[in-house]
């Protein structure tokens, strides 16, 4: 069983701080919020690590879209 | 991954010199106010210290060496080996190790060595002497380990500036039959050199007017190749990846558990890889001083200056052990496992302009 996706989202909403709560779905591009700036990215990248002991390369980040694709790519990770 | 111990070598002292100039990131124009908040909490930088034009890595190391020779009153000849780790050395040649040997009076027949390392470059600075003097049975040897780093940055590189900043160090080694092993973790990944980097200026990309040209990378983000360049993403990603490992496999060698050091001096880059590295290895935050806060990235220089600013009035009282960890340009990492016990080592050295 993997990471729920409301649980996932519910952690990044923890770490983004200048994101208000309600504001993210699994279908939220992230790069498009008014908010995101490159020092939002690394809090992400960090977060995965803190929250699930996951580390992803700006490579595979630049990857995603959505906090959809995010899920999967950690959920995968997470497996691997 | 590499583990190593050196035996009979013995830390004796610890030095630090920052430029007195002090910046504040504060109201930076690169930095919206978003960003300046986000900044704040997660990298974690408030001031910074800037060498003007007049001094260099080497001033700052030269004034924390002499301190160390005057406070031990040591002879300059009895240094018997010199290592300088710095990336902003004095001139293209020769190296600095030479014109700090005729600075500090150091004979002619000690050995000297310069290396070119970075964020990881007190740790492979404290391996090299130490295996110098094992090797060649040097009895006292000294490590200069600072960086003017801010002289390679862009003005208006959003992604540099608000976190470099400038000192030097100088560290004593000691040949002691009753020292404690010092253990070392070396590793590197040459893969990712271009990830910390300055591309113009050196022989692949020699100096000339396109070295000057600047580009606007992103908004914010305009710099020359011969601005330092750094992909931060890439920077935590190798960070996160290698520095906790590393650590463990340096504790597990040296039959050491994670809860047996009395601290844990990381490099000082940033509040969430600092975060992180507690957070992996269990770590509780006051076995880990930060001094990001007032004192920015120094470069190779951060070990130095967080064990003078925050440890300064323990070591020199019973037996300390420390894990020291950078990880930085290269990319390199590496940790060390060192006793200090009656160490000298005096706070922060402010230097002035007029110097």
């Amino acid at each position: 069983m993997g990471i729920e996706v409301q649980t996932f989202i519910a952690n990044l909403e923890r770490h983004l701080t200048n994101v208000a709560p309600g504001r993210l779905h699994s279908e939220t591009c992230l790069h498009d919020l008014p908010e995101w700036d490159s020092l939002q990215a690394l809090v992400v990248v960090a977060s995965f690590d803190w929250d699930y002991g996951v580390t992803i390369s700006a490579d595979e980040f630049a990857g995603t879209k959505t906090i959809h694709d995010l899920h999967a790519l950690i959920d995968q990770k997470l497996h691997q | 991954m590499g583990y190593f111990s050196i035996g009979n070598i013995r830390l004796s002292a610890v030095s630090a010199a920052v430029p007195a100039r002090q910046l504040s990131n504060e109201n930076l124009d690169i930095l919206n106010e978003s960003e300046a908040k986000t900044f704040a909490k997660t990298v974690g930088i408030r001031t910074r210290r800037v060498a003007p034009p007049a001094i260099c890595a080497s001033d700052l190391c030269v004034a924390a060496a002499q301190q160390i020779l005057q406070l031990r009153s040591l002879d300059p000849a009895e240094i018997g080996a010199l290592v300088f780790v710095t990336q902003t050395p004095d001139y293209l040649l020769p190296g600095n190790s030479m014109l700090v040997q005729r600075r500090l009076g150091l004979s002619s027949s000690a050995f000297m060595l310069d290396v070119n390392q970075g964020c990881a470059g007190y740790v492979y600075g404290l391996a090299s002497l130490a295996c110098l003097m094992s090797a060649a049975k040097i009895q006292r040897g000294l490590l200069l380990v600072g960086d003017t780093i801010t002289r390679l940055l862009s003005p208006k590189d959003r992604s540099t500036i608000p976190i470099f900043s400038d000192a030097g160090s100088a560290t004593l080694l000691e040949v002691a039959g009753d020292a404690d092993p010092m253990h070392f973790n070396l590793g590197s990944e040459g893969e990712g050199a271009e990830v910390i980097y300055v591309p113009g200026g050196g022989a692949r990309a020699p100096f000339g007017p396109d070295s000057l040209a600047m580009g606007e990378h992103e908004q914010n983000l305009v710099r020359a190749p011969i601005h330092l360049a750094m992909k931060g993403m890439d920077v935590l990603h190798y960070a996160l990846k290698h520095v906790a490992p590393n650590i463990r496999e340096l504790l597990t060698s040296a039959h050491t558990a994670i809860d047996t050091p009395d601290y844990y001096i990381f490099h000082q880059a940033n509040h969430i890889v600092n975060e992180c590295l507690l957070k992996k290895l269990g770590i509780p935050p006051q076995k880990a001083p930060e001094t990001l806060l007032d004192y920015g990235n120094t470069s190779c220089a951060t070990i130095p200056v967080t064990i003078c600013h925050q440890l300064a009035g323990e070591l020199g009282n019973g037996k300390k052990t420390m894990v020291l960890s950078g990880f930085g340009a290269g990319f390199s990492w590496g940790s060390a496992l060192v006793t200090a016990e009656a160490v000298l080592c005096s706070s922060l050295l402010e230097l002035r302009d007029s110097n």
